[in-house]
């Protein structure tokens, strides 16, 4: 069902639901007396637990240890959305007028991944399924894996987790071998699903910075780093070789210039970056070159990113939208197809501050 | 089009942020090798957990491994570490000692070179007695100090003395210890001997065209020659292996090897049902340890119900207390009661009959999940009313007319009339609508609509009159501009 959300007659109601924190099915009540304009929510397409927030309320409902899950609902329009469940890291109270207010910091399940450090190695054996290592680990964090159709690969040579390493760390890393993502959805279940370039996404909405009715406001935000890029990499190697049982200290140095904007024929300087590698395989000239030529290539590519201001949308981190520009830079007007990369909900008044990344600047934080 | 550095990016792979935040490093941890090493792996248990099908993994190792050998082995890579055998506790000892044994071994050569030192080459024609033969001698002493030497201590052979000595003639070549043979390579045979004397006694082994032997001829020998292996002692044969004796050795071992693949066959059956016996003593002992686990969840639901009957118990007698207060309440307001009935002189037959009536209406008029009934006292139709209808029900509980926002009269499984707000229908016992009153939505006239009809007597238009006549003639009729 397509809803207008334009529309600001709507009523935006928010539930504060107490979850526990062994089944995120069984709710243990509502948290009364939140202070809404003290409360907000972010979400980060870049970060390790991808969405925190914080939470004031007055008195002391909050059930210590309980999950708390942000419920938007819209009774009008039937409409209902767990906008996030999360674990409670912090609860300080202060006390004014004889009342207490409570000040929850808050951050998405995965958080408890990175808190859980290995006791032991974990290994993947030569062969072994890596999503099946996914899904192990996350038995033994007691968060059950929600199976977005997620790739899997057989190891072809073992690996070994060291200990002390978090879980997320290792998960991170499986996800990366496996081509998979791994997020935290709004009921509080991590997901892995496979991995889609930004680029190659559709996009949720469209918002259009003209539209006179729109759902942004003005207040446009342009952020490019093309001042930045820079016009030549060079990779740098020292290395010890034996020679006739004497240690002889040697170096390699490559340099990858870019062409067009960047050059320095074009901007009249260099900018130069200089890489110390503390290992190549194999040592020689050609390697270095080629990598200087690969981290040329990766920072070549023109990080265009906006900020604005919009009503409430149900969108998050990792949607992709398409924004419309009709002034400005001639360069940056037309359709921009960008990558939510990070939200910012207030929840007093139902506003986002959303900072739009371009999917042609890839997948590069 | 893709520019060069697009495809710079898609030859090199994947620019995601994710991956490749983090620098290579290299660490170690300890493991135990499960089985020796081979083809450069080795299975190690390194702890933890492990993902695959056993508990082990597969490491290439540089070093050579041993079945419960303590490796280290080397983590290498950003987060994924990549495992290899770096080194074994107790390696350099092992090594060590190995190149001890060589060193060993090689300054004992190096001291038989230097043993062997300066060679002295002499010949004499004769005096057998002297030289042991005639020919060509090899000695590490001038012939004259050798002879001497041989001459005034030959008792004393111990292997530091340089008594030994090459004899090489044209009847062969002899290694000899001062005079007597140790090896002696002749036209016909090669010959070891103990070095205690050149008799035939002496010898030790002889190989030759003609056979083979080895062991002394006066102790247990063995002889290969052209009839087969014989095995003698030094008076006799005790056995001989041919052609014909070793089919027999081997159908007795044969039929041995089947008595034992017997034996085998049956100890592995023992060891089936011991099997099965104790995996049935697990099944038990899982079933009691579960048992265990129920009577302890009921006796910690029985604490739990003991508790709530206490609570429940204290709750009654607060009850109880309540009650009784109430109680003693009830018994004054009945007195005051009583005594209001006497001053109002209502006599008690009074008071009985409205009761009566009270129960009546009781029983006829009751709340049920679906609605309040209402049934007449002697049976028949009565009516339910609910939240969206009242219902006219017969006496077996059919619905025979149902007003709500619309309305139905006729049971459903008959033929009945059916009104919504806009709509009223006829529907046959088959459920089909025969006929129905609607409003054309394009017009706004209500219509009546007939699937099939039959008009008894005649049928009207207006002014017009369509009649059956009694002729058997349909007759459409004009009845006037007032009719």
């Amino acid at each position: 069902m397509a809803y207008d959300w334009a529309d600001t007659d709507r009523t935006d109601a928010l539930d504060f639901v107490m979850v526990s924190p062994q089944n995120l099915e069984i709710e243990l009540g509502t948290l009364d007396g939140v202070i809404r304009s003290s409360s907000s929510l972010s979400a980060a397409y870049y970060t390790d637990t991808r969405t925190s927030g914080k939470l004031a309320y007055v008195g002391d409902g909050w059930i210590r240890n309980s999950f708390i899950r942000i419920v938007h609902r819209i009774p009008e329009w039937g409409f209902r959305r767990d906008l996030g469940t999360y674990i409670v890291t912090e609860d300080p109270g202060t006390r004014e007028a004889g009342q207490w207010t409570r000040s929850l910091t808050l951050h998405s399940v995965l958080h408890g991944l990175a808190t859980d450090l290995g006791t032991g190695p974990w290994t993947v054996s030569k062969g072994a399924s890596a999503k099946a290592a996914i899904k192990q680990m996350l038995e033994t964090c007691r968060r059950p894996m929600r199976d977005l159709s997620a790739r899997d690969v057989r190891v072809g040579s073992p690996i070994v987790y060291e200990t002390g390493t978090s879980f997320l760390e290792r998960l991170f890393d499986l996800c990366t071998v496996t081509n998979n993502r791994m997020d935290v959805n709004g009921r509080g279940y991590v997901t892995v699903a496979p991995y889609i370039e930004p680029s190659r996404k559709s996009a949720a909405f469209r918002l259009d910075l003209a539209d006179s009715r729109g759902l942004v406001e003005d207040g446009v935000e342009l952020s490019t780093n093309y001042l930045e890029m820079p016009g030549r990499v060079v990779v740098s190697y020292q290395y010890s070789e034996r020679e006739n049982n004497e240690s002889a200290q040697k170096e390699i140095n490559a340099a990858a210039d870019a062409k067009g904007e960047q050059s320095s024929a074009t901007r009249g300087y260099m900018v130069t970056e200089f890489e110390h590698l503390s290992e190549m395989e194999p040592a020689t000239y050609q390697r270095a070159l080629e990598l200087a030529r690969q981290k040329l290539a990766e920072k070549s590519k023109e990080q265009v990113e906006w900020k604005i201001k919009s009503l409430y949308l149900p969108i998050w981190e990792g949607d992709v939208v398409e924004l419309y520009v009709h002034d400005g830079p001639s360069r940056y007007r037309g359709m921009r197809h960008c990558l939510v990369k990070n939200v910012e909900l207030e929840l007093e008044h139902m506003t986002m501050t959303l900072t739009l990344k371009e999917t042609a600047s890839g997948d590069d934080e | 089009m893709m520019d060069e550095y697009t495809l710079a990016s898609k030859i090199f792979g994947s620019n995601r942020s994710e991956a490749g935040k983090q620098s290579r490093n290299i660490s170690m941890v300890t493991g135990t090798a499960v089985e020796d090493s081979s083809n450069g792996l080795v299975k190690v248990d390194i702890g933890g957990n492990v993902t695959g099908d056993e508990p082990y993994v597969y490491v290439p190792t540089g070093p050579s491994v041993k079945a419960g050998d303590t490796v280290q082995v080397q983590l290498a890579g950003p987060v994924a570490k990549t495992p290899f055998v770096a080194n074994v506790a107790g390696w350099g000892d092992r090594i060590a000692s190995v190149a001890e044994q060589a060193e060993a071994v090689a300054e004992e050569a190096k001291e038989a070179a230097e043993g062997a030192g300066t060679q002295y080459f002499w010949q004499n024609d004769s005096d057998a007695e002297t030289y042991g033969g005639a020919g060509v001698h090899v000695t590490n002493d001038r012939k004259d100090d050798w002879v001497e030497a041989v001459a005034d201590d030959f008792s004393d052979l111990s292997d530091n003395h340089p008594y030994h000595n090459i004899l090489i003639n044209s009847l062969g070549i002899l290694l000899r210890r001062a005079l007597n043979n140790l090896v002696t390579i002749t036209r016909n045979a090669i010959a070891f001997y103990d070095g205690e004397g050149n008799a035939a006694s002496n010898v030790v082994a002889t190989f030759g065209a003609s056979g083979a032997q080895i062991g002394k001829s006066t102790s247990q020998h063995a002889v290969v020659d052209a009839n087969g292996l014989a095995v003698y002692n030094g008076d006799g044969t005790i056995a001989r292996v041919n052609s014909v004796d070793v089919v027999a050795v081997k159908t007795a071992s044969d039929e041995a090897s089947t008595l034992l693949d017997g034996m085998r066959t049956a100890a592995e059956s023992a060891g089936t049902t011991l099997n099965g016996i104790y995996k049935d003593a697990e099944d038990a002992k899982e079933s009691a340890t579960q048992a265990i686990e129920d009577a302890t969840s009921a006796s910690e639901s029985a604490i739990a119900a003991a508790n709530a009957a206490s609570e429940a118990k204290e709750m009654a007698a607060t009850a109880n207390e309540n009650a009784a207060s109430a109680s003693t309440s009830a018994a004054q307001a009945a007195q005051s009661a009583n005594a209001a009935l006497t001053n109002l002189a209502i006599t008690q037959d009074v008071v009985d009959a409205l009761g009566q009536d009270v129960d009546d209406l009781q029983t006829h008029v009751a709340m049920m999940n679906d609605g309040l009934y209402v049934v007449p006292m002697n049976g028949g139709y009565y009516v339910v009313l609910s939240n969206t209808s009242m219902q006219v029900r017969d006496s077996l509980g059919n619905v025979v007319a149902e007003y709500g926002e619309g309305f139905r009269l006729g049971r459903l499984d008959g033929t009945h009339m059916e009104a919504t707000g806009s709509k009223l229908s006829f529907i046959s016992s088959d459920g089909s609508e025969v006929a129905y009153i609607e409003v054309d939505p394009n017009t706004g006239e209500s219509l009546f609509y007939m699937t099939r009809a039959v008009v008894v007597r005649d049928l009207r238009f207006g002014h017009w009159k369509w009649a059956d006549r009694e002729n058997g003639n349909l007759a459409l009729k004009w009845m006037g501009a007032t009719s």
